[in-house]
């Protein structure tokens, strides 16, 4: 194996156009060991790992000294000469394992691949092999070649019969594994891992991060971490380095960063994630109030007893899709003004659950019996594709007002805001919220024009967005106009699918926060749907656990975390990445 | 493999259905258009009511429209299209060398297109901003907009007189290489009028395939540069193959006039003049089998971009995918 590869870049800079994403970064790597990038979106940690293999956007120029084992390179190389650099001396993982590899070709191809293009196997041989592939041996190519696809699939864990499975025949886990088993199969002397495992969920992501760890050992492989999550870094990464808005804030030695951090923004990182060990520090924890000194309290103190009627009973709902099972004889009960969570892996039916609430999704068996006024609304997890890219915000907004059933009352529209204090309750009766759309007319005028800003105003908005379309909106701010579309209908339960999961940490906790205060002040139930335990913990009154299409558990938050029934349950509470246990110091 | 059996199936059942649909249509527009075929069948001979009388009750004019259009496709189905009214031969008989001629001419074409659609798509994606891309783009704009007979007289003009390339018209005597040669300036020029589109859409394919994550990742691992194209070709493989089908139809489109331009004795030239003369049953036939060569076309290219997708292949398996990324 070749040893660790020695890298070093200074004063590393990039523009496009006018603008100058990265400032002058100084790195250097020549140990086998595991450097974490940390730092929220847009601070330029994917644009850093992309220059170091010149794989940078269209557009965007480098500049810098940049020194690949020992010989300096040049940063703006020719994309020819960057293929001495790429595979056979860095490896990349890419944060979605969904996108990362042909839809179109085998596993074991993709693989090959990589190894062809090292010279491994001859490409005649990765031919051969993929004839193999292809009639379900999957042995690699015989003889003289010493690149073996089995050894290769199980060195990452995965069975040899995933060399003949199309991308997406596996699990996001399984994936990411084969995009692993890809990058290692260019013998690469350094990985970086760009968000690897944000697109997983806490158990897969932690069998990942298990196993980047015993590959960077076993081959003596640097490691390049780049991640939102502190609470990762703490845990894995050796060194680390904090970046914002495209300059390094504060780098060093692991522990003595995160123990005592000196800057403010790294303090504020740590800060935020305080809320996910809270959550996870289940027994031991006091009060809900300890969640952050900078966060608003997530959770209000309301027992399940003060919600009042039932808003949403679904019972004994079945649903399959061909030979798969999503939901099997599930029930959930939604209160008027209640928070409800339901947490499971993926694939547990979570998703299935949610959509047959809003009928996307005919349940095959089971009813749905609804209470409110208006049909409840979704907010989906992936802002960046459930929004219209050629509408602007006020076109996207405005069509929801104009839906059947859509505008919000603003006869009642406060006069004070939220500097007064209070934000007034705007509960409506039945008749003002679902005015006939005839009334509801041009939307200029200024009846519309105040609907409008309401909306905005609930979903935290400012004016200024309302032109633009959804490129020129970060993840959040896309988040908000998905939940202010939502609230067009002024509906009683809102299901946010997987809603801040694509988001940073930072985003995360203020969008929860305008989602508990939508929550106080229009008495709007939410079905939470999430991987995420810690979001749940934050927000829920009660907990769904799903776990093979069924509920295995269900009950008040503080029972599910403090006292699981449920040996699934169990294992889910254990398996949050950063357990309040592995961190005894403060 | 269940599902691409039933999907293959469904689709077979719509191409039947938008055949028949076409047939009616077809003939229907041709019962309601202006002239009596009865007439030009008597052609310059002295008219008489009787002989006009006979005539109609021998082609069964007189019938109502229903009996008339069973009748046509009852025999239609047996091979029967009927008798040219102007040459008095079966339709099939009389059609046969005149298909022969343009078929060769469509598929050359088609060839022609696809190849240099798709290759100099792939340059102009490769090469987006460079000059090549926008030298590409500006020919291809230029073949859009000019009418192909204007595109076919001035081939014609410079290199067939001028040059002496090719021969100026007709098809030759029968050699297979000599009527090769005969239509490859028409070929040339009908593929410079459709292959823009396929160079554009190729292009806007290929882009977008060039961003999306596989690609990056694949670059990542020094993969041949060679090797990525094929992937991302692979890919763009859907909205390329299903314009390839409007391709097709397009060429028929285009040999009407591609053809008077190079007296070349195809389909459009007999379509043309039959329309003239009235020749019903040749223009009903002619104007059935282009419908039946366009369905057919768009059929195969929607069951092949099924079996190229292995998603659509093992469609219940997606179920467990929505799932997990949900």
């Amino acid at each position: 194996m070749s040893g660790a590869l020695s890298l070093s870049v200074r004063g590393l800079r990039v523009r496009i156009g006018a603008a100058e994403i990265l400032k002058g970064i100084d790195f250097s790597l020549d140990e086998p060991i595991c450097v974490g990038v940390v730092g929220e979106s847009g601070s330029g940690k994917t644009m850093f790992a992309r220059s170091l293999m010149g794989l940078l956007p269209p557009g965007a120029v480098p500049s810098g000294a940049y020194e690949v084992g020992g010989a300096p390179f040049a940063l703006d190389a020719k994309e020819r000469d960057w293929r001495r650099v790429r595979g056979s001396e860095i490896g990349l993982v890419l944060q979605d394992p969904f996108t990362a590899l042909d839809p179109l070709t085998k596993c074991g191809k993709q693989i090959l691949l990589g190894a062809a293009a090292k010279g491994a196997v001859a490409a005649e041989a990765a031919v051969a092999a993929e004839l193999a592939v292809a009639s379900g041996t999957a042995r690699g190519a015989e003889g003289n070649t010493p690149f073996r696809l089995d050894e290769a699939l199980a060195e990452v864990g995965l069975p040899a019969s995933v060399a003949g499975r199309y991308p997406f025949e596996l699990s996001g886990g399984q994936r990411q594994r084969v995009v692993i088993a890809a990058s290692l199969a260019t013998q690469p002397r350094l990985l970086i891992a760009d968000e690897a495992t944000t697109a997983l969920d806490v158990v897969t992501q932690r069998e990942i991060l298990d196993l980047l760890e015993t590959l960077r050992v076993g081959r003596g492989m640097p490691l390049i971490l780049i991640t939102h999550d502190i609470g990762l870094i703490r845990e894995r990464t050796d060194r680390v380095l904090v970046l914002k808005d495209g300059a390094v804030v504060e780098a060093g030695d692991t522990r003595e960063v995160t123990t005592r951090p000196q800057s403010e923004y790294t303090k504020l990182l740590l800060e935020a994630d305080r809320r996910i060990d809270d959550a996870a520090g289940s027994a031991a924890m006091g009060s809900d109030n300890a969640a952050g000194g900078r966060m608003p309290p997530l959770q209000d103190p309301v027992g399940a007893t003060a919600f009042g009627r039932p808003l949403l009973r679904a019972e004994g709902l079945s649903k399959r899709f061909g030979a798969i099972t999503a939901l099997d004889d599930v029930s959930i009960e939604i209160h008027a003004g209640e928070c409800v969570g339901v947490v499971g892996e993926s694939g547990s039916g979570k998703t299935t659950l949610a959509r047959c609430i809003v009928g996307l999704e005919q349940p095959d068996a089971g009813h749905i019996a609804f209470h409110g006024e208006t049909p409840p609304q979704i907010v989906f997890q992936d802002p960046y594709s459930s929004l219209n890219p050629a509408h602007t915000v006020r076109y996207a907004l405005e069509e929801a007002l104009r839906a059947p059933g859509g505008g919000l009352p603003t006869a009642h529209a406060p006069t004070d805001d939220a500097a007064a204090g209070g934000w007034p309750a705007l509960r409506l009766s039945a008749g003002q919220a679902c005015r006939p759309p005839s009334a509801q007319g041009d939307p200029a005028s200024t009846e519309g024009t105040a609907s409008l800003r309401e909306l905005l105003r609930l979903a935290e908005l400012p004016e200024e967005l309302l032109d633009r379309r959804p490129a020129k909106l970060s993840g959040g701010q896309r988040q908000r106009v998905a939940i202010a579309r939502a609230l067009a209908t002024d509906p009683d339960l809102i299901v946010c699918d997987e809603s801040v999961s694509a988001l940073d940490v930072f985003t995360q906790n203020q969008i929860l926060a305008t989602i508990a205060r939508l929550r106080r002040e229009r008495g709007l139930a939410v079905l939470f749907i999430t991987h995420d335990l810690s979001v749940v913990r934050a927000l829920a009154d009660r907990i769904y656990v799903m776990h093979d299409a069924r509920v295995v558990e269900e009950g008040p938050v503080r029972q599910i975390f403090e006292a699981p029934g449920d040996p699934y349950t169990k294992i889910l509470l254990a398996s949050m990445t950063h357990g309040a246990s592995q961190e005894p110091e403060r | 493999m269940n599902d691409s059996l039933r999907y293959i199936l469904r689709r077979v059942a719509e191409f039947v259905v938008s055949m028949a649909a076409l047939a009616f249509v077809i003939f229907s527009l041709l019962y309601i258009a202006p002239g009596d075929p009865a007439r030009s069948l008597v052609g310059t001979k002295h008219v008489t009511p009787e002989l006009l009388a006979q005539i109609r009750a021998k082609y069964g004019l007189d019938d109502p429209f229903f009996v008339q259009f069973g009748n046509w496709i009852s025999g239609a189905l047996h091979g029967d299209f009927g008798e040219s009214i102007r040459a008095g031969q079966p339709v099939l008989d009389y059609i046969a060398p005149h298909a022969a001629v343009t078929f060769q001419l469509v598929l050359l074409s088609l060839v022609l297109s696809v190849v240099f659609g798709v290759f100099f798509g792939i340059v102009s994606a490769k090469g987006r901003g460079k000059l090549r891309d926008s030298a590409i783009n500006t020919v291809a704009l230029v073949g859009t907009s000019a009418p192909s007979f204007a595109v076919g007289l001035f081939f014609l003009y410079v290199f067939a007189l001028k040059c002496g390339w090719f021969p100026i018209y007709g098809i030759g005597d029968g050699g297979a290489l000599d009527q090769l040669w005969h239509l490859a300036l028409p070929a040339i020029a009908l593929t410079f009028a459709v292959s823009a589109l396929l160079v554009k859409i190729t292009r806007s394919a290929m882009l977008l395939e060039t961003e999306k994550d596989y690609s990056v990742f694949l670059r990542a691992r020094a993969i041949a540069p060679l090797r990525i194209t094929m992937a991302q070709l692979k890919n763009a493989s859907a909205p390329v193959l299903t314009s390839t089908g409007l391709v097709l139809a397009n060429l028929f489109g285009g040999t009407v006039l591609v053809e008077s331009v190079f007296s070349i004795p195809g389909l459009g030239n007999l379509l043309a003049s039959s329309v003239t003369f009235h020749d019903v049953p040749v223009v009903q036939f002619i104007a059935l089998m282009l419908a039946f060569i366009v369905c057919f076309a768009s059929a195969v290219v929607d069951i092949a971009v099924y079996l190229i997708d292995p998603t659509s292949r093992q469609r219940r398996r997606l179920y467990r995918e929505v799932e997990a990324t949900g």
